[in-house]
């Protein structure tokens, strides 16, 4: 490549997600986060890992994500189950 | 940042920045059971062999994964075995120092998918980070390590935001014929789910992808028949001996909201796949001439479906599996015991990643 970074013969041209945020829901909240705050970062994604077994006979309900352009809100449901949650961005 | 490093990609994207930690791929989890098809095998059962499990309850196998990672943060991918597989994970389990996946997914015993572990790098301990001797390393204000070249970050090819159907079959069920005499059965309704939802993304399908989803949607279809009626036991002159009957027949499948993703294709399927089946069957009468004593007779069905009945067969099915929680993981509310029903379906979209084994030299 005319200039960069390469490392071990490989161009680093490929954008890669790092983990902006990150966090531990175990009862009903929600979450909201400043995309501003996170430098140099323009595309956020949320994900969420569930710890634990699922109860279904409850009910459960999974964690939610929305974003506007300023602000994401994870919201964890009076009937959610322990999660984590990592907000993703590059 | 005041100070640090911060590297793009040609997409003007972040490929590593001193503020933030790259994940990183982890190591191949190992399948730690064989699969199951676990079924009610309780009070009243209807046995449901093997070819029926699929053909009529449209199983899956649920199978358990573990890898040793002292981390507090996960992230779980898996590659399908074959073409058009339907995979769900189910749990996601921290014991310690160990992480557990229960996995959903269609096949034999010996289809099972392959399933990879990701962490944020600053989570992983140094003893599982082997820097190169020359090369690229960044820390962040804490001196935690996020970027690595002998790590390579995770690399995202594509994110679909995917919901599962409102119901898991619009078509009919079929029946089973009871009535008088009926003593035994061995019929089976069909479950086989008729509903699902394909989403497009941007990167083609193929045997080196992988992919992470934690599906939200979950359910149950039921089916119920049963009736009284009375018998004659003899035919008089004057007047009829009579014996009253009754049977109650229950079956139900429990289902998950699994995916597929067919390969040389874009596209992406939310479907349906059950993870407990069971159908139950009683059938009682009276001796001639005497009556009365039904009601009382059929109540002994009923404690198959409090729930509990079926949750102690349902965790000797699952005695190999370490959760041994595991047995509530299967019993999608007793609503569904009684009819069809879906839970957190509505408005609950969840991201699918996907990426590629050869950015981490998986082979």
């Amino acid at each position: 490549m005319a200039y960069g970074i390469q490392v071990d013969g490989l161009n680093i041209t490929n954008s890669a997600f790092s983990v902006i945020a990150k966090g531990v829901l175990t009862s009903a909240t929600t979450v909201t986060l400043t995309k501003s705050s996170y430098v140099d970062v323009t595309e956020f994604k949320v994900i969420f890992t569930p710890t634990g077994v699922r109860d279904t006979s409850l009910e459960e309900l999974r964690p939610t994500s929305s974003q506007t352009s300023t602000n994401i809100t994870i919201t964890q449901p009076s009937n959610g189950s322990n999660h984590q949650y990592l907000v993703l961005g590059r | 940042m005041s100070y640090g490093i911060v590297a793009y990609g040609t997409d003007n994207k972040i490929a590593f920045h001193s503020d933030y930690s790259s994940v990183v791929y982890a190591g191949q989890m190992s399948a730690t059971t064989s699969s199951v098809q676990p079924t009610y095998t309780g009070d009243h059962h209807v046995a449901i062999n093997g070819s029926t499990r699929i053909s009529n309850y449209d199983m899956g196998r649920i199978i358990q994964y573990d890898i040793t990672l002292d981390v507090d943060f996960f992230v779980p991918f898996y590659c399908p075995n074959h073409d058009g597989q339907e995979i769900c994970i189910m749990d996601v389990i921290n014991e310690g120092t160990k992480w557990v996946v229960n996995l959903l997914y269609s096949g034999a015993d010996n289809e099972a998918p392959t399933v990879y572990a990701f962490a944020p790098l600053t989570e992983l301990p140094s003893s599982a980070v082997t820097l190169n001797d020359n090369g690229i390393v960044v820390f962040d204000g804490n001196s935690d390590l996020v970027f690595t070249d002998s790590k390579r970050p995770l690399r995202v090819d594509d994110v679909i935001t995917i919901t599962h159907p409102s119901s898991i079959k619009t078509n009919s069920k079929g029946s089973v014929s009871l009535g008088a005499n009926s003593y035994t059965t061995t019929q089976h309704v069909n479950f086989t789910s008729n509903q699902e939802a394909t989403y497009s993304g941007t990167t083609t399908n193929t045997s080196n992808k992988l992919y992470s989803i934690v599906p939200s949607a979950y359910g149950g279809l039921a089916y119920l028949n049963n009736g009284s009626g009375t018998i004659v036991c003899a035919d008089l002159i004057f007047f009829q001996v009579t014996k009253q009957y009754a049977f109650e027949y229950k079956s139900w499948a429990s289902f998950r909201g699994c995916v597929r993703h067919p390969r040389n294709t874009t596209t992406h399927t939310a479907t349906w796949k059950a993870d407990f089946g069971g159908a139950a069957y009683q059938y009682v009468d009276t001796d001639c001439g005497i009556g009365g004593l039904l009601g009382a007779i059929l109540g002994i069905i009923a404690v198959v479906f409090t729930g509990g009945a079926a949750l102690a067969v349902i965790g000797g099915a699952l005695a190999g599996f370490v959760i041994g929680e595991m047995t509530a993981g299967t019993t999608p509310s007793i609503k569904a015991y009684d009819q069809d029903e879906v839970f957190d379906q509505n408005s609950r979209p969840v991201n699918l990643m996907v990426t590629d084994k050869s950015y981490y030299g998986i082979t």
